[in-house]
């Protein structure tokens, strides 16, 4: 087989293979639906599979088939995600298909999957059912490096986080006062959030939702650096991509140090010449990042966003430009992480902020106007429906923070939820439930009934986060 | 490398290591001062990857720890080195790497990208990246580093902290707990929108989006830098973005875009025509001209053509033809240094095109010391085609090198003067065949009667008979050009005419004016025609009857 061929048959298994598993979270694993996705599959295995094996092996992030690693593309990102995810839930290392499969091995390996979903010890489960299989083996998932207890992960995400915060004052400090500038450390600092984005992309989202801090821009700066490169990891763009548009986010209201900080700090409305120097904010970024940097590959990153931030997908938007061409497609990211970072906190000039799901109703109003459409798709689905921070109202009275997102967009209503308190509303310790789990009868525990904005009662991640 | 003490007591392993980090520290070297294109380059390259599969029948990996002037393989000491400057352990170490992993299964290509990113200098070349960051970026699937990852230390993070640790204490109260499960109680309203699944049209737009974004972001910073020049007054600006407009035009360059780079002349252009920065736009963007005509400019784009880029010759042209007269030179000097036959001929269109304004400086290429800078620069003066050369170009014509001398010729017959034929008609006796015939040909191309009279000289002419049958062919061919009596006169004389000495050389000379009989379709000589045709000479007996058959047919 030719190496072009392989990369597509590995592309099609794990993508049939993602399907497969969904539809079955849905479908009871005889439904024809079902049926035919394993048909599907079958079909795929069975000339690959002779004479040799076929292994699909996580290793990390990413799949190997037969060794290989997949490369994925934008078309296949969402299933190759979910199926890591769904891999190391389970503590899934490997499947091999030593010979090609039968319709029953794979309905038997289909529901060994999905029933160790909630099981306490979910790859022993998945083995045990498997034994009789003589075409289906598994193997546990090989730890690429230490286990990170969750504390550590915490811990690390939260030093990432403010590292990155650090260097951004610094450098914007720098800028103000006119010293010469180096990037050096602040992409240091960036590449650990963007591998931090890749493994524990709840968390390092989750340092988002914490506001209120004095220093609002800087913060700012860190937080739609951090999702936008959350939303880039999700297009399947490459490190260095994620690198250079993460420096770009962070940099994106530089031209905010030219502002007159009377007026970036005025507690109340602006008057119409106040938003018109505001509105000059891109202009000055474009130039301070002209007048401190030589032209290269990163000026050229940096610069177009910090201009188009506020451009429009219409172009509608500030500074008025001649040229009718669509905004940088990183400009048309970053504007979505800056429009919700701000509309979910409060500012100097606004304090009243938006709920995250109350902000992304707004953000749709705004689609194919101020907003990509098809990046806000991609950017609610990266957030939830209830977006990292909701604070919710369960079906059982108990309240809770919304912690990490279902990967499965038919169970994005079921999240994963932090308590903070009980049915009586008393405080508990923060205790994490799965809104998939079931119970004997076969229904769901527990689900969300209602949203309330955090803000407006001072309630967030920060004493689960810090 | 310093030789490391007791050497011989070293394991197998780490002998090996050491040959793979010599070959290494060998390859750093040469990649910074070869392109990739060079033997040497390529060499080192393969040197490298032949020490590692040296190494790997030993071992499926080989993990290096990195200390501060040291590398140690399992323990063992493999890199030993006090000094600040080409110290490999110190260019790792100081940027935080503390492993360094190979995979047995590492290729060519991961290995020799490894090494550029070795031969980087960071300092002057990517002041904003390091070396993690860079190996980071690169993603390799067989390479693997542990770094030192975090820059800043508690103290530096201090007021980040307190932020943190302010906001935790003011993290939510009783109060607000019960405030917020009351408000729970009462009915709350459904924040509505739709949540739609993404197509697989959405994602094939995104997916052709993702596509298209770095090809366009040059294009958008450029377009971007001409947004900024009309949307602001200040002149410090105005001096940074003409200054940034200066050095994208040798980005472009540099990466072989040619059409961003015609892109920002265009601009400039346009921006000149408006009037956008006011009274003294010339003098303005003057610097920006200067530099795209310039010969540091001009020599990135001989380094570009050398290279193994493949350059988009419509692009190239285009940016070409907003270059002016200034850039003649530096092209000239280009010429001088190109070994290439198709990056030179690239040089000459160039010429042709910015040349017309200054023929002077181009006709300085006719003293080089080089044969093929001489024949391309009448090559260029002979595309160019104006008379204002000429002088020099004769000169040519006399010129040592038979390649010169064929290019002055064909060079002169292309400009359009009186005296061209002249000119031409001097190298009817050039001591080369090949030269006499391109005169000949050239010549042909002026139908006056003074020219046929030079043909019918240089015909009648002692030493011409001599000549080789393809040469004398040619020449009987060309006063075919005048299909007049007296020229039939002439074919018929020597038709007819006899010799008793150097016969066959003769006979081939009345081959050839039987040959020119028929390419005139004269009846009238075949009767002479069927006598010749009947000849012991074959040359002579063939071309008549090929004239025969020509004339009755």
């Amino acid at each position: 087989m030719t190496t072009t061929s392989l990369e597509t048959v590995s592309k099609d298994i794990i993508s049939t293979l993602a399907v497969l598993i969904k539809t079955a979270q849905i479908h009871s694993v005889s439904n024809v639906a079902v049926v035919n996705i394993i048909k599907k599959l079958i079909a795929i295995l069975t000339p690959f599979a002779s004479p040799e094996s076929v292994s699909l092996q996580l290793v990390g992030e990413f799949f190997h088939v037969n060794k290989r690693r997949v490369k994925y593309s934008m078309e296949n990102v969402f299933n190759y995600d979910y199926l890591v995810k769904e891999f190391k839930k389970r503590g899934l290392g490997s499947i091999i298909f030593v010979e090609p499969p039968r319709e029953r091995d794979l309905t038997a390996l289909v529901d060994a999957v999905i029933t160790s979903g909630l099981a306490e010890e979910p790859f022993t489960l998945i083995r045990n059912k498997l034994e009789r299989v003589d075409t289906i083996h598994v193997e546990e998932l090989q730890k690429v490096k230490e286990d990170v207890s969750e504390l550590d992960k915490k811990r690390l995400v939260k030093k990432s986080y403010y590292s990155t915060a650090a260097l951004t004052k610094n450098l914007f400090n720098k800028i103000k006062s006119g010293e010469m500038i180096s990037l050096k450390r602040t992409k240091r600092s960036l590449r650990t959030i963007v591998d931090q984005i890749i493994e524990e992309e709840s968390l390092m989202i989750g340092m988002t939702t914490i506001k209120d801090y004095d220093e609002y821009t800087h913060y700012h700066s860190v937080n739609v650096s951090v999702l936008s490169v959350a939303l880039g990891n999700k297009l399947g763009l490459s490190k260095k991509a994620l690198t250079s548009l993460g420096m770009a986010a962070l940099l994106h209201d530089i031209g905010k140090v030219d502002i007159p900080i009377k007026i970036l700090n005025k507690p109340s409305e602006f008057t119409d010449d106040e938003w018109e120097e505001v509105r000059h904010h891109p202009e000055y970024g474009a130039l301070i990042i002209l007048k401190f940097k030589g032209v290269n590959d990163s000026t050229i990153h940096n610069l177009i966003p910090a201009f188009e931030h506020h451009i429009n997908y219409d172009l509608s938007g500030y500074p008025r430009v001649r040229s009718r061409k669509t905004p940088d497609f990183f400009s048309r990211i970053i504007t979505i992480a800056d429009q919700y970072d701000a509309m979910t906190s409060a500012r100097v000039y606004s304090r009243k902020s938006l709920s995250p799901e109350k902000a992304l109703s707004v953000m749709y109003e705004r689609s194919r106007t101020q907003i990509d459409p098809y990046l806000l798709k991609v950017f609610v689905n990266l957030v939830g429906v209830y977006p990292i921070g909701s604070l919710v109202v369960l079906n059982t009275r108990e309240m809770g923070l919304v912690f990490e997102n279902n990967n499965n967009p038919e169970f994005i209503v079921r999240p994963r939820v932090l308590l903070i308190s009980d049915r009586s509303g008393a405080k508990i310790e923060g205790t994490a439930v799965d809104l998939m789990e079931k119970d004997e009868t076969g229904n769901y525990k527990r689900s969300i009934s209602a949203v309330l904005d955090p803000h407006e009662y001072g309630i967030s991640l920060a004493e689960y986060l810090l | 490398m310093e030789k490391q003490p007791g050497q011989e007591d070293l394991s197998e392993g780490a002998q090996v290591t050491i040959e793979v980090l010599e070959a290494i520290i060998k390859a750093r070297k040469l990649f910074k001062l070869y392109p990739p294109n060079n033997p040497i380059y390529i060499k080192a390259a393969e040197t490298v990857f032949e020490k590692f599969s040296g190494f790997f029948h030993l071992d499926e990996s080989l993990k290096l720890k990195i200390a501060r002037n040291q590398i140690f393989y399992a323990n063992e000491v493999v890199y030993h080195n006090l000094e600040k400057d080409d110290n490999l352990a110190l260019f790792l170490f100081k940027d935080g790497i503390r492993e360094l992993t190979f995979n047995r299964d590492v290729s060519h290509e991961e290995l020799d990208e490894f090494l550029r990113v070795m031969s980087i200098d960071f300092d002057k070349d990517a002041p904003d990246d390091d070396i993690v960051t860079v190996l980071w970026e690169k993603d390799f699937e067989h390479i693997k580093f542990y770094a030192d990852d975090f820059i800043l230390t508690d103290d530096e993070l201090s007021d980040e902290l307190k932020d943190a640790e302010k906001i935790r204490g003011n993290a939510f109260t009783d109060d607000n707990l019960k405030k917020a499960y009351h408000s729970s109680l009462d009915e709350i309203p459904d924040i509505e929108y739709i949540l739609t699944p993404l197509t697989q049209e959405e994602l094939q737009h995104i997916s052709e989006d993702l596509e298209s974004q770095d090809r366009l972001k040059v294009e958008k910073f450029i377009t971007i830098l001409f947004e900024l020049l009309s949307l602001t007054q200040k002149s410090e600006s105005i001096r940074n973005i003409v200054r940034s407009m200066k050095e994208i035009l040798g980005y472009c360059v540099k990466r072989g875009d040619f059409r961003n780079a015609s892109y920002t002349l265009s601009r400039l252009n346009q921006a000149l025509q408006e009037g956008v920065t006011g009274k003294n736009n010339a003098a303005v963007f003057e610097p920006v001209f200067v530099t795209a005509n310039s010969g540091p400019l001009i020599s990135m784009i001989g380094e570009v053509m050398e290279s193994s880029m493949t350059i988009n010759e419509a692009d190239y042209l285009d940016f070409i033809k907003h270059l002016n007269k200034n850039a003649i030179k530096p092209f000239m000097r280009l010429l001088d240094e190109l070994a290439s036959v198709k990056k030179r001929s690239l040089v000459v269109e160039t010429l042709t095109i910015i040349g017309k304004e200054d023929v002077t400086t181009v006709a300085t290429g006719l003293k080089a010391g080089r044969w093929n800078v001489v024949r391309d620069t009448l090559l260029i003066l002979g595309n160019i085609g104006t008379a204002d050369a000429l002088e020099n170009i004769v000169d040519m014509l006399s010129h040592s090198d038979e390649r010169v001398r064929r290019e002055a010729v064909r060079t002169v017959g292309r400009i359009e003067h009186r005296d061209t034929y002249l000119y031409l008609s001097k190298s009817l006796d050039d001591t080369s065949s090949s030269i006499r015939m391109v005169a000949a040909r050239q010549l042909a191309n002026i139908r006056t009667d003074e020219v046929k009279k030079i043909f019918l000289s240089a015909i009648s002419e002692r030493g011409f008979a001599s000549r080789e049958f393809n040469e004398k062919k040619v020449f009987y061919g060309i006063i075919t050009n005048w299909p007049d009596q007296e020229v039939k006169d002439f074919l018929t004389r020597t038709l007819r005419s006899t010799k008793i000495w150097r016969r066959t050389r003769h006979d081939e000379t009345r081959a050839c004016a039987a040959h020119a009989l028929g390419v005139l379709m004269d009846r009238d000589s075949i009767p002479l025609l069927s006598k010749t045709s009947k000849a012991k000479n074959r040359t002579l007996r063939e071309s008549s009857i090929m004239a025969i058959k020509k004339i009755t047919a």
